[in-house]
């Protein structure tokens, strides 16, 4: 754009030397002629201008949209960032959870401090209506591959859950347990926050 | 220059969005994971019979029973009781009849292994697939 200004001006300049020029040469001769070599310089210089301003137009048109795309595209990552950060809290927030029983189960079950390799550290307080799972995970994601669920509907059955899970755990990793509960219609509902169980004490079982 | 300058920041924000809709998409599938019992779109489903510990036959299918009444399920069988990838394989099953037929199928997948786990995923009328079952762990005879 500058360059073509600069190229404007120096147009012009050369136009009106000209125009001056010829007209100091041709004192003597007839007026038509200036008037000829005016107008074409005229025409010239319009010409010109018209041109400036549609490359300026064309030029100012392409920022503006440029500028607007740019605008859409900060937006677009700003939008995708904070969707980003509120999964990565909701996830952090289930994970950071204590260990608890559920307000909802306090009557159903409760945690038992004593437990070792053949007592599990959940107690059921009262018959059970629904299905239940002890899920056992090397993993703090509970991921399929890595975990292991076993279903129980009371003491005894749990606690050959428990056996079952600590018989495969991988005593040199640290072991996340949670009770799930499934209702007649499949509805699956966290009974406990992630109980766990550390390779250390998993290794004297 | 402006506009190159514009049209490769365009490119960054295509791989920047690519990317982070990406990890949220993993996020959300950690956070939803039926196993955490964080999700309230993923229904589950018992495997109540056989029961853990059962001797079944290789050459007789067991008896499949689960919390849900669908008889269509897809049986997942694992020489492994936490279901990995690469030591489970998974049949569709629409009815007593069609497990007898896959059976045979399970059987060969197990090879010299006598032990063997089993789980399933529901199949609803709505054709929506269920969180994958407790396992159960068979001893073949």
């Amino acid at each position: 754009m500058i360059k073509l200004s600069l190229q404007f001006f120096i147009v012009i300049i050369f136009l009106l030397f000209t125009a001056c020029g010829n007209n100091s040469n041709n004192d003597t001769n007839s007026t038509g002629t200036n008037d000829e070599t005016l107008t074409r310089a005229a025409i010239k210089i319009n010409d010109l201008t018209v041109k400036v301003h549609d490359t300026t137009f064309e030029t100012t048109s392409g920022l503006y949209t440029k500028t607007d795309q740019l605008l859409s595209d900060f937006t677009r990552i700003n939008q995708s960032v904070t969707d980003r950060m509120n999964a990565e809290m909701q996830l952090l927030t289930i994970l950071a959870k204590p260990f608890e029983i559920k307000s909802n189960y306090t009557n159903s079950f409760s945690e038992n401090n004593n437990f070792n390799a053949t007592v599990p550290p959940f107690t059921i307080n009262t018959p059970l209506t629904n299905n239940y799972f002890l899920v056992s995970s090397t993993s703090k994601f509970y991921l399929q591959g890595r975990t292991i669920k076993t279903f129980f509907i009371d003491s005894a059955s749990l606690t050959v859950a428990w056996s079952k899970a600590i018989e495969n755990a991988n005593k040199n990793k640290d072991l996340y347990l949670s009770l799930l509960e499934i209702d007649t219609n499949g509805k699956v509902t966290q009974v406990t926050n992630s109980f766990l169980l550390n390779s250390e004490t998993l290794k004297t079982y | 220059m402006i506009l190159v300058l514009s049209d490769r920041i365009g490119t960054m924000a295509d791989k920047i969005v690519t990317t982070e809709k990406l990890l949220a998409d993993t996020l959300i599938v950690l956070t939803g994971n039926a196993n955490l019992g964080s999700s309230s779109s993923t229904t589950g489903v018992a495997l109540t019979k056989p029961l853990d510990g059962t001797i079944a036959s290789k050459n007789t299918a067991p008896t499949i029973e689960m919390s849900t009444s669908s008889t269509t399920y897809l049986l997942y069988a694992s020489t492994e009781p936490t279901f990995g990838d690469t030591t489970t394989i998974s049949l569709y099953i629409e009815s007593a009849n069609g497990l007898t037929t896959s059976w045979e199928k399970v059987v060969n997948f197990t090879g010299s292994n006598s032990t063997i786990y089993i789980a399933v995923k529901s199949i609803d009328v709505n054709n929506k697939i269920s969180s994958l079952s407790n396992g159960v762990k068979l001893t073949l005879q």
